[in-house]
């Protein structure tokens, strides 16, 4: 086992989801290696005054401002809401659908991410909670796997240029290539894949490559660009990853034609340690 | 749900106040520690608990039993602490709202935390660091002890995702401990690349 593995495992080994083998394995690499020691101890040192933490008492008189703020809510009148037929409730939602998607046809394929003030309203978006989403009640007889696969779904899949990459080799094998970086030549731009965990690697990753591009003419060339717009915004949506993005683009403005981030789930630590490297992954497209 | 819950979320369901306060009031204190880990003050905290709470009773019939009470309040809370923080993200907070806002988390400690030690005091410093959506999963994980599972139903992620978050939140937070010199860390260590 490397540092690398080995740090990312530590923050989750007391938890109980790493099992005997692993658990070994971490254990014999922190033996040998001072520096993981050191970030063990660290880790759980955290974790002992985390849990330690004493609570915050509740200030006085809270139980009795709830009670009169419900008081004042129950006794609200209720708002008047119109009430329509379904048929008609139908109708309006179907027009207001064609209408946002025929809009959204005409305009994504013009959007460019490139202003920071489109990324960050973007989103916020994005991570806006809708109402229903406030008081959704958590699904508990789903099972993560059922979950998961809503995850991964065809919305989700990697667009083609980036499949393209599972045939190439690993970033690690690539002689050149900065640590957690692959890069794909595509005419004018490049595609640079990026491990989103670890934002000063990745950023040094991106500075690198674009102050000493190296040779990719012989690496292979993904047959397209995503198809559109709307897959970026899909990916968006769906993971958090986007602030790890803004972080490292922010810093490459002036050479960034677009950017999107993916994210693959693991699902089982026990049985796949390297999945554990494929967490998150920006890509960017560079001018 | 036990047999008194469900009697008194039926009661709560046909409109009765007290029968719904009697069964928030063993969650007010937990709900209150998250808002208050959240929010980083007393005032905040308190007013997103009632929040929650209040959002909670005028939603109650969107609660259909397919998860804990308790799970649903909290998410509810979660979700109303996030909403709040992103809506704060846009705004600039003035010096006067500063000060009027000014019962922050250190006051908390001089008036309520003395017996806490330096050391914690620093590291809920450090948490304040961490993004919202970290520092919520610490403090469920961490801090409030929830299972994996919960904290999956609490903030309507897959397992998988939680842990990655969880692991890449506390990666962070021990970087800004390490970088606050919380803990001691041999300094004359040689960090090991890995062998690519």
């Amino acid at each position: 086992m490397n540092c690398f593995k080995c740090k990312k495992l530590i923050t989750l080994m007391h938890d109980e989801c790493i099992n005997d083998k692993t658990l070994q394995a971490i254990l014999c690499h922190i033996n040998e290696c001072e520096s993981c020691s050191n970030y063990y101890e660290v880790i759980k040192s955290m974790q002992v005054d985390l849990s330690s933490l004493q609570e915050p008492p509740l200030p006085d008189g809270f139980h009795n401002k709830v009670h009169f703020a419900l008081k004042r809510a129950h006794e609200e009148p209720p708002k008047k809401s119109i009430h329509l037929s379904k048929r008609v409730k139908i109708a309006a939602l179907s027009a207001c659908s064609i209408v946002l998607v025929v809009s959204a046809i005409s305009i994504l394929p013009n959007i460019r991410m490139n202003s920071d003030a489109t990324r960050e309203m973007a989103y916020d978006v994005c991570e806006e909670i809708t109402e229903d989403e406030m008081y959704e009640e958590p699904m508990m007889q789903l099972s993560d796997s059922e979950n998961e696969e809503s995850l991964t779904g065809a919305a989700l899949e990697m667009p083609a240029a980036i499949s393209a990459s599972d045939n190439t080799k690993t970033a690690n094998e690539r002689e050149g290539t900065p640590n957690s970086c692959i890069s794909l030549s595509n005419g004018n731009s490049i595609v640079i894949v990026i491990d989103a965990e670890d934002i000063s690697e990745a950023t040094s990753a991106v500075s690198e490559y674009i102050l000493n591009p190296i040779d990719t003419s012989a690496w292979v060339l993904p047959e397209a660009e995503p198809e559109s717009y709307t897959d970026i915004r899909t990916l968006l949506e769906v993971y958090d990853a986007v602030a790890l993005a803004d972080s490292i683009v922010l810093n490459f403005v002036d050479f960034v034609d677009y950017y999107y981030v993916s994210y693959i789930e693991y699902d089982d630590i026990e049985d796949d340690l390297d999945t554990l490297q494929n967490m998150g992954y920006v890509y960017i497209v560079i001018k | 749900m036990c047999n008194k819950d469900k009697e008194l979320l039926k009661k709560a369901l046909a409109g009765d106040l007290s029968a719904f306060e009697e069964l928030v009031s063993s969650n007010e204190k937990r709900i209150y520690n998250l808002c208050f880990y959240m929010m980083k003050n007393q005032q905040d905290a308190q007013d997103m608990a009632q929040d929650a709470l209040i959002k909670a009773w005028k939603n109650l019939k969107k609660f259909h039993l397919k998860s804990t009470f308790s799970t649903w309040l909290y998410r509810i809370a979660v979700n109303t602490c996030l909403d709040e923080l992103r809506k704060r993200k846009n705004k600039t907070l003035s010096v006067e709202n500063l000060s009027e806002k000014g019962h922050t988390i250190q006051d908390e400690k001089s008036k309520n935390f003395d017996e806490v030690s330096a050391l914690r005091q620093d590291i809920q410093t450090a948490m304040n660091c961490l993004a919202s959506n970290e520092k919520l999963i610490i403090v469920l994980k961490d801090v409030q002890g929830y299972s994996y599972e919960e904290i999956s139903l609490i903030i309507n992620c897959p397992l998988g995702t939680v842990r990655s978050r969880l692991s890449r939140a506390r990666k962070k937070l021990a970087a800004i401990c390490i970088r606050m010199e919380l803990y001691p860390v041999n300094t004359r260590q040689t960090i090991r690349k890995e062998a690519k």
